[in-house]
């Protein structure tokens, strides 16, 4: 039970080019729906992210939406998209990145 | 080629060639030759810069006078003489050879000289995965790339000398790694590193062989290193290691690689008096070596040569002869030659030419590139190839010429649909970057790149590299190209620059920027010595630790730390070093980094170095600053100017930086918010937006500043920020703070300020989702410390009529619910509008228990087999699969027809199944039919349909229609009967009976797999081998289109074996064509390939091949060619084959080729596949090698595994440890010298090594030569080795030896001697080991185990008073005794009539028996046993009586082992009265357990008349069910205990349940391992109508297999462990 009464609908995004921020990545998934969250987590030692994001939507419509859509090109490159397997992450995923 | 035939012939005609030199160098010593030169002490100018005044074409004459004509021998001979003493050329190169070169060539008595510990075995444990693990690595990186990064070698590198005790092989791997295979370092930082790792690991303690020596020629001839080949002899020499053909090759390279004729001629020379065959790659040195002499002619006259002695010149030779002309900028030579080459039948590879390539460069004849790389045929290795050739111009500042050539590279076209865009190059680009090109080339590199399509965003990648490399300057210049590009500049593409800057924490927090101090810059590949301190500073130290681990080692800069001079040191004492120093272990663990000193031994240098002062460990001067700044790090080393640098760089790029730059990589540079909010201003950096305020925001959150926050964040100046910005952050502060007031308040806001809630959602419920997440992100203990603060800020939020929604209240009530603090739940509560009371639905629990369920199952089954007609039926089934498995046809068949009615299709499979066996197949149809007729829907199983249709097919039950004509009409019947469609049923088909058993066989679903399939492949053969084409394609043709089986290569053979039997090639070819056409299978395509070469029939050939390539690829068509050839021993067409551009290697055909001349003994055509496949791209060479040694070890011919060895020198490829051993055992079992180091488990090493020590004797161990190695490490893991061994003796002696020379070894080591020597017995030599102990180590003792093993021994020996002692010295040393010691040591006591002794230890273990759980009776029966030893037989029969009369529960109490003590010392008086004591206990107490041990002891011991005697008068002994049953289960345990049960239950007959007997009966026949028995006990069971339980079936299951015998019913599945559960679990259930 991660949230009460709303169910988020996650994805998992990999395969990200460092040239997108979360602004960037949030964006481009927003135009399938509400995105309620958006974790790209960043290295804070190298200051580069790691490749891969969560994106979680209110609605199941978003996440359907954007899994129906293939291939997913963000600004020339081809980016993975798939349903969220892992749903513990977020608790443990630093919270602060979390927000924005 | 390996081929010795051919070397030899080839060597013949050198002979020849080379009589000249023969003459005069056949008995000289080469390496004596060297001495005397240098005897001469003319060693000032090096050899290779020498002026040479003899004519060149002189000296090729006199080399090759017959072939190039000319002079006579005898002028030639003296002139070799003369050259050979040349003072001038053999005179060391000392100043070409590393200065420091004597350190890195030990002799081998300082090779073994090892500083270090012993390895442990996990250690060499560890250290042969960490090779494959390091060979896979680098092996994959060269094979994929060709090349190998620095840092990943480096890291192996780290990693083996981390782990220490480099192996030979591991060594061997990474010097062979620092030549051409390092394209992105410059020559010589290459070879440099060579030495580096040569010295390091030498001192590290490996073993270097001729192949390392070999590998280290290898890499200076790559890095064009100029050495001294006669000190390089010389040193090897030193080092008593043999050059061989190899060495000999490479030293003539490397004389010819500086145009050194003469110097390679006396090599040659003394090759030749040696008798070594002079092959290609000598001739092909000779070409370069009078290039670079500059004698083109006698360069190209070398091919004459070549051939007039019998070789051919190979790709090898036009290339050296290519790259002549190429550093002469020779183009029309150059076009020449490749004109020529394309005449012979030698293909050169794109890497050839791009030798060519690079030489031209290197030589300043770039012009000329365009018109080589025209020539390329972008073939199989190109981009690779091409990419290091890359690399390696870049490397060498001609990233121009690279540039050339990376446009050449063929462009992977965008699909815009899968896949990104294209992006040639990005390997350039880096290594561009790396290597500090200026911004303004690589803008116009990606300019270039883009123009020309190959790449689709090389600015951005460019950028990417700078900042990762942290080259700022770059990387802002490469930004403002970008900028006027039109592409997006955004925040976190600064992240990296100001990552750097706040890159570790712990530094942060002391105002230090360790990244910036100058001695982290380390020169060398070594950790940095901060790992070697210990001390309270483990945080800084790991942070420098981590520093310098981000750095991967930074470029060298040799910067020498500053000295300060000493007197700073590290505060602390040698506790806190000692805990500091594990911290930094376990930090420096999580970093893969080094850190080798052992806490003890810090601590002691500690003490002797400093006496308890405080003091640095490590040579204070040097690292002392830091520690200076460490300890005073209230002055910060870096002022936060490099983030200001970058937010100015921001700015003039414009580019805001967001909330998470300034939270994540500004803020934490600086001290305080404030501070950097001032440190901003004064930098002209706008502080007053958004991102910079909700930073703030977020960063006092973080702090947990909540009266500040609220301050801040309810100021009416405040812009709109959103709660999501700083939730996190928010709820870190909450959990941090108390400050219930300004929690609420802050709450407050939340719920009230819509300036914090940007979303869509409302306050109201941002709040409650706060709310939410606070308790979410509370883990339960911090929940439960922060109860009242929690429930004070939940009542005052409910005093401001602050409210939650009913489903946040319910998320939040699951959380407390799971926290374990459900009272704060009724505060959350209150909180909530509409108090909905939630009803929990209890869920009554309507199961049953499992316990319940089980008897019911078993009352079912007895009732069922009550039943008369069912219980026969049964019993008959036995009775037939009985007779079934005795073989026994007619009986069977009799007994069927008496009990016609009893047969269940059970028994017509069992019978059927017989008939087949006995090749009856007439028989096995009847029943086959009546079975249908009885039961439509019975269903064999799949190994026996597979029996009907081979004995079907086999007695060509195929044509017989008009034979099988009523019956096949009773089936057409029966099958119309069942209403099923049989279409193609037709009469005067091949094989009706057969095809009808396979039809069914679908029918009835019945899946063929494994076994089965093998059946039907045995079947087919059949068939084949009788020839009858119709009635084989008629079966597989119903088998796969039923798809009852998938058609395998395997199954589709037979009919092609047919063909090739006949030798119809044709004919097999065809057949093989309609496998693969309608199957898509090519069976036995390589025998019938073969079979078609060696007719020579070309037509049918290309037949076949153009059918294989237009069905499988060109590739399959390749390899089949290649192994047909092979096969046929036409090698010259199989090298055509293999040579073709483009081709891959296939790992699973080579081995399965491979594997075919192993397994048939083709030495031959695996040799050659072997050397044909050298050249072939993505081979894996240690494998193929490998493959040949397998052989080798099958021919057992140690000669031509040690050319293999040879060979793989030659070729540079290193072996697998798997490869060396098995090289080393065929040198072994051959009785020869292994010339290598044999990475072998250090055990079974040591093993050996003792073995052939003690052979020698003792001492002989010893031996002068190795005494310099005998340092206590090396005797205490002899020593350890040995113990474990259970060479206790030799042990022993090996620890005579260290104490005769004065060592003193680890406690471990004499308590593993002491324990050992006590197991065999030897107390009085486990004592003097400890006297020997005591010696050295002061405060020695025993361990606990040796104290036990000790007492035990003594009792053993009948000196149970000392063993007393002992004890009571193990109490006095808190030491606790084992129960077996405690046990042994009361029963010799005991056994002694010691009755004060027994009282003593009592009293002594009492405070510890409860921890100890003895039992109570083992001093009550050896008091009774002492008294009885004393003649008080009184006294013991009182103390004994008294216990059963006075106490109420006997059942514990078992005086058994009196019993046992007394018939065993044939005290009959003892006895009787004992036996009397039993009875009398027995009636008048109503205290069985005697008169039932006394019982079971005769029992035991065969003295069956007196228990039933005793039964007799004790009739209440055979109510003792449980001690009866539980003695019955003891017994079972042991073997040979099967008369004992029989006895018992003889005496007893009821005492337990028969089935529970019977298993026990069955586990003593299984231990018995005998079968008969069992078997008669299975017969018994049947007879008396018992089940037999799962377990039992197991058993005698076991026993048929081990027997050999086929079991008789069906073995119950699962193993042993789950039965006996299973079977206990159902006792259980029933008592």
């Amino acid at each position: 039970m991660s949230a009460p009464g709303k169910k988020v609908f996650e994805l998992f995004v990999s395969k990200i080019p460092w040239t997108l921020g979360t602004k960037e990545v949030k964006e481009y998934f927003g135009q399938f729906g509400h995105v309620k969250k958006c974790l790209l987590p960043f290295d804070k030692g190298t200051g580069f992210h790691k490749g891969f994001c969560w994106i979680g939507y209110t609605t199941e419509e978003g996440l359907h939406n954007a899994l129906h859509k293939d291939p997913h090109v963000v600004e020339g490159t081809k980016v993975q998209v798939q349903q969220n397997m892992m749903p513990f992450t977020w608790r443990r995923m630093d919270k602060e990145a979390e927000e924005s | 080629m390996l081929a010795q035939a051919g070397t030899r012939r080839k060597e013949g005609a050198m002979l020849n060639q080379y009589q000249a030199s023969a003459v005069t160098t056949s008995r000289l010593n080469m390496a004596a030759l060297l001495r005397s030169a240098r005897a001469l002490n003319l060693s000032a100018s090096p050899l290779l810069q020498i002026k040479r005044t003899s004519n060149h074409r002189q000296t090729i004459s006199r080399f090759y006078s017959r072939a190039v004509g000319g002079r006579g021998i005898g002028v030639c001979s003296r002139q070799i003489i003369s050259g050979s003493f040349n003072v001038k050329s053999l005179s060391p190169c000392s100043s070409a050879w590393p200065c420091s070169g004597t350190r890195y060539y030990g002799t081998p008595a300082e090779q073994k000289v090892v500083a270090r510990d012993e390895p442990s075995l996990g250690v060499r444990n560890k250290q042969a995965h960490q090779f494959d693990w390091a060979l896979a690595k680098l092996d994959s990186s060269v094979r994929r790339t060709g090349r190998v990064t620095k840092s990943l070698l480096q890291r192996i590198f780290h990693d083996i000398c981390r782990t220490g005790y480099p192996s030979g092989n591991q060594a061997l791997l990474l010097l062979r790694s620092c030549g051409s295979l390092l394209p992105e370092l410059p020559l010589a930082e290459r070879t440099e590193f060579a030495h580096h790792i040569w010295g390091k690991l030498l001192e590290l303690g490996a073993a270097y062989d001729v192949s390392h020596y070999n590998a280290l020629l290898k890499v200076y001839l790559q890095n064009e290193f100029k050495f001294s080949p006669t000190e390089f002899l010389a040193k090897m020499e030193a080092a008593n290691v043999q050059p061989n053909r190899v060495t000999y090759q490479r030293l003539i390279a490397a004389y010819c690689q500086v145009g050194d004729i003469e110097g390679a001629s006396k090599v040659l020379g003394f090759m030749k008096s040696k008798d070594l065959p002079i092959t290609e790659a000598v001739f092909n040195s000779l070409v370069t070596g009078h290039s670079r002499a500059g004698d083109m002619e006698s360069a190209v006259n070398i091919l004459s040569v070549m051939r007039g002695t019998g070789i051919d010149p190979g790709p090898d030779t036009y290339l050296a002869l290519l790259v002549a002309y190429a550093e002469k900028g020779d183009m029309d030579k150059i076009k020449e030659t490749l004109n020529q080459v394309e005449n012979t039948d030698i293909s050169l590879m794109d890497r050839d030419l791009m030798q060519v390539v690079f030489t031209l460069t290197m030589a300043g004849h770039q012009q000329h590139v365009p018109e080589v790389l025209e020539h390329l045929r972008h073939d199989g290795g190109f981009v690779p190839d091409a990419m290091n050739l890359c690399l390696s111009l870049i490397t060498q500042g001609h990233e121009s010429t690279a540039f050339m050539l990376l446009k050449t590279f063929p462009s992977v076209q965008a699909d815009s649909q899968n896949s990104n865009g294209p992006d040639v190059g990005n390997f350039f680009l880096r290594h561009c970057v790396n290597t500090n090109k200026s911004p303004e080339e690589l803008v116009g590199f990606c300019k270039g790149l883009m123009d020309s399509n190959l790449h689709a965003a090389p600015m951005q990648f460019t950028l990417y590299c700078a900042l990762e490399a942290k080259k700022m300057a770059l990387a802002i210049e490469v930004m403002k190209t970008m900028k006027e590009e039109g592409l997006p500049i955004r925040p976190h593409y600064f992240w990296p620059l100001l990552a750097q800057h706040n890159r570790d924490q712990n530094t942060a927090a002391m105002g230090v920027d360790i990244g910036s101090w100058p001695g982290l810059h380390w020169t060398s590949t070594e950790p940095p010595p901060f790992l070697k301190i210990g001390g309270p500073l483990f945080s800084f130290a790991t942070a420098c630790a981590r520093t310098w681990r981000g750095r991967h080692s930074p470029v060298p800069e040799r910067v020498p730390p500053p000295r300060l001079g000493p007197g700073v040191g590290v505060q602390g004492s040698a506790g806190e070093l000692g805990l500091g120093l594990g911290q930094l272990r376990r930090n420096a663990a999580s970093l893969d980094l080094w850190c080798p000193v052992d806490q003890g031994e810090l601590v002691e240098r500690w003490k002797g170095e400093g006496g308890g002062q405080e003091r640095c460990l490590w040579p204070a001067g040097a690292w002392s600053p830091v520690f200076h700044a460490a300890t005073h790090s209230a002055v910060p080393l870096c002022s936060p100017t490099g983030t200001l640098e970058v937010l100015k760089a921001m700015q003039e790029l414009s580019t805001e930086p967001d909330i998470d730059t300034y939270c994540n990589y500004v803020l934490r540079t600086f001290p305080s918010v404030d501070s950097a909010r001032t440190a901003l201003a004064d930098a002209g950096i706008a502080v007053d937006t958004i991102a910079f305020v909700s930073a703030e925001v977020r960063a006092e959150a973080a702090e947990g500043n909540l009266a500040r926050l609220f301050a801040f964040l309810s100021s009416p100046s405040l812009p709109a920020i959103d709660i999501g910005v700083f939730r996190g952050s928010l709820i870190a502060g909450f959990k941090r703070s108390s400050d219930v007031e300004n929690m609420v308040n802050l709450t407050e806001l939340l719920y009230k300020d819509t300036r914090l809630s940007q979303t869509s959602t409302g306050t109201g419920e941002n709040m409650a989702y706060f709310l939410y997440h606070l308790f979410d992100g509370m883990s339960e203990t911090e929940v439960q410390a922060k109860e009242e603060v929690l429930r004070e800020y939940l009542q005052q939020l409910h005093k401001k009529d602050i409210c939650i929604p009913v489903n946040i209240y319910r998320g939040i009530r699951n959380i407390l619910d799971s926290h374990h603090v459900p009272e704060l739940i009724k505060d959350v509560l209150t909180l909530v509008y509409n108090k909905e009371v939630e009803s929990i639905s209890t869920i009554s629990s309507g199961l049953e228990s499992r316990v319940t369920l089980e008897r019911k199952l078993e009352e079912l089954k007895a009732q069922g087999s009550s039943g008369d007609s069912a219980g026969a039926a049964l019993i008959f089934k036995r009775l037939i699969s009985a007779v079934c498995a005795e073989e026994n046809l007619p009986r069977a068949l009799e007994l069927k027809a008496e009990h016609e009615d009893k047969m269940s299709p059970s028994c017509y499979a069992l019978l059927i199944n017989l008939c087949c066996r006995h090749d009856n197949p007439e028989e096995a149809l009847n029943l086959k039919r009546e079975l249908a007729r009885m039961d439509s829907e019975a269903t064999l199983d799949v190994n026996k349909y597979m029996s009907l249709l081979r004995v079907l097919s086999k007695h060509n039950r195929l044509e017989g229609m008009e034979r099988a004509g009523p019956r096949r009409a009773a089936s057409f019947v029966s099958a119309i009967g069942r209403n099923r469609s049989w279409p193609d049923l037709c009469l005067s088909r091949p094989c009706p009976e057969a095809v009808d058993i396979l039809k069914e066989m679908k029918e009835k679903d019945v899946v063929v797999k494994d076994t089965a399939v093998v059946l039907l492949f045995h079947t087919f053969s059949a068939v084949a081998l009788r020839g009858d084409v119709a009635a084989l394609r008629r079966l597989q043709d119903t088998t796969f289109t039923l798809g009852l089986a998938k058609p395998t290569s395997n199954l589709c053979s037979p009919m092609v074996t047919m063909y090739l039997e006949k030798g119809d090639f044709a004919g097999a070819l065809e057949a093989v064509m309609e496998c693969e056409t309608q199957y898509h299978q090519l069976p036995r395509i390589h025998d019938v390939l073969c079979g078609i070469v060696k007719k020579g029939d070309t037509e049918l050939l290309q037949k076949a091949m153009d059918f294989v390539s237009q069905q499988r690829g060109e590739m399959t068509v390749l390899y089949d060619l290649f192994f047909a050839f092979l096969q046929t021993g036409r090698y010259r067409e199989a090298r055509k084959i293999i040579e073709t551009p483009g081709l891959r290697a296939k790992p699973g055909r080579l081995q399965w080729y491979a594997e075919r001349c192993i397994g048939s003994n083709q030495m031959e055509a695996l040799e050659t596949m072997v050397d044909l496949t050298a050249k072939l791209f993505e081979c894996d060479r240690d494998e193929m090698y490998h493959y040949l040694l397998r052989l080798c070890k099958d021919t057992n011919d140690w000669s031509k595994a040690e050319a293999v060895w040879t060979k793989m020198q030659e070729e540079n490829v290193i072996p697998r440890e798997r490869t060396l051993r098995l090289l080393a055992d065929i040198f072994k079992t051959n009785n020869q010298e292994v010339p290598f180091e044999v990475p072998e488990m250090w055990y079974e090493q040591h093993e050996a090594k003792e073995h052939h020590e003690a052979v020698n004797g003792e001492r002989a161990a010893f031996r002068a030569s190795s005494l310099k190695e005998a340092s206590p490490s090396r005797y205490q893991l002899r020593v350890m080795a040995l113990c474990k061994k259970r060479k206790v003796q030799e042990a022993y002696n090996v620890l005579k030896e260290a104490e005769r020379l004065g060592m003193a070894l680890v406690p471990a080591c004499y308590d593993a001697l002491i324990k050992a020597l006590l197991s065999s017995g030897s107390m009085e030599d486990a004592m003097a080991v400890k006297d020997i102990a005591a010696n050295h180590i002061t405060g020695f003792r025993l361990s606990d185990m040796a104290h036990n093993l000790q007492i035990i021994t003594q009792v053993k020996q009948e000196r149970p008073q000392d063993a007393l002692a002992s004890l009571k010295t193990m109490l006095q040393m808190d030491q606790v005794p084992s129960q077996l010691a405690l046990t042994r040591l009361v029963q010799g006591l005991g056994s002694h009539g010691d009755i004060k002794g027994i009282q003593e230890v009592a009293s002594l273990i009492k405070s510890l028996s409860p921890s100890l759980n003895m039992s109570s009776m083992l001093f009550v029966n050896n008091m009774a046993l002492a008294h009885i030893k004393n003649g008080d037989l009184e006294r013991a029969l009182e103390d004994l009586e008294s216990l059963y009369t006075q106490t109420s529960d006997h059942s514990q109490q078992s005086i058994a082992f009196v019993f046992r003590k007394v018939v065993e010392a044939h005290n009959d008086e003892a006895f009787d009265k004992l036996r009397t004591m039993a009875e009398r206990l027995c009636h008048q107490f109503a205290s069985y357990r005697p008169a039932t041990d006394l019982f079971l002891q005769c029992l035991d011991t065969g003295r069956v008349e007196e228990a039933r005697q005793l039964l007799q008068r004790c009739a209440a002994v055979a109510e003792q069910k449980t001690a009866l049953v539980s003695y019955m289960a003891k017994a079972s345990q042991s073997p040979g205990q099967i008369a004992k049960i029989k006895n018992l239950l003889e005496l007893i007959p009821d005492f337990a349940e028969k089935e529970l007997v019977y298993a026990y009966m069955m586990k003593c026949h299984a231990m018995d391992k005998n079968l008969e028995e069992a078997k008669a006990l299975y017969r018994r069971m049947q007879a008396e109508g018992l089940q037999m339980n799962e377990l039992s079936l197991k058993r005698l299951a076991q026993l048929y297999k081990k027997a050999g015998e086929p079991v008789p019913f069906e073995e119950p599945p699962g193993d042993f462990q789950v039965l006996c559960r299973q079977t206990k679990g159902l006792h259980v259930a029933k008592s």
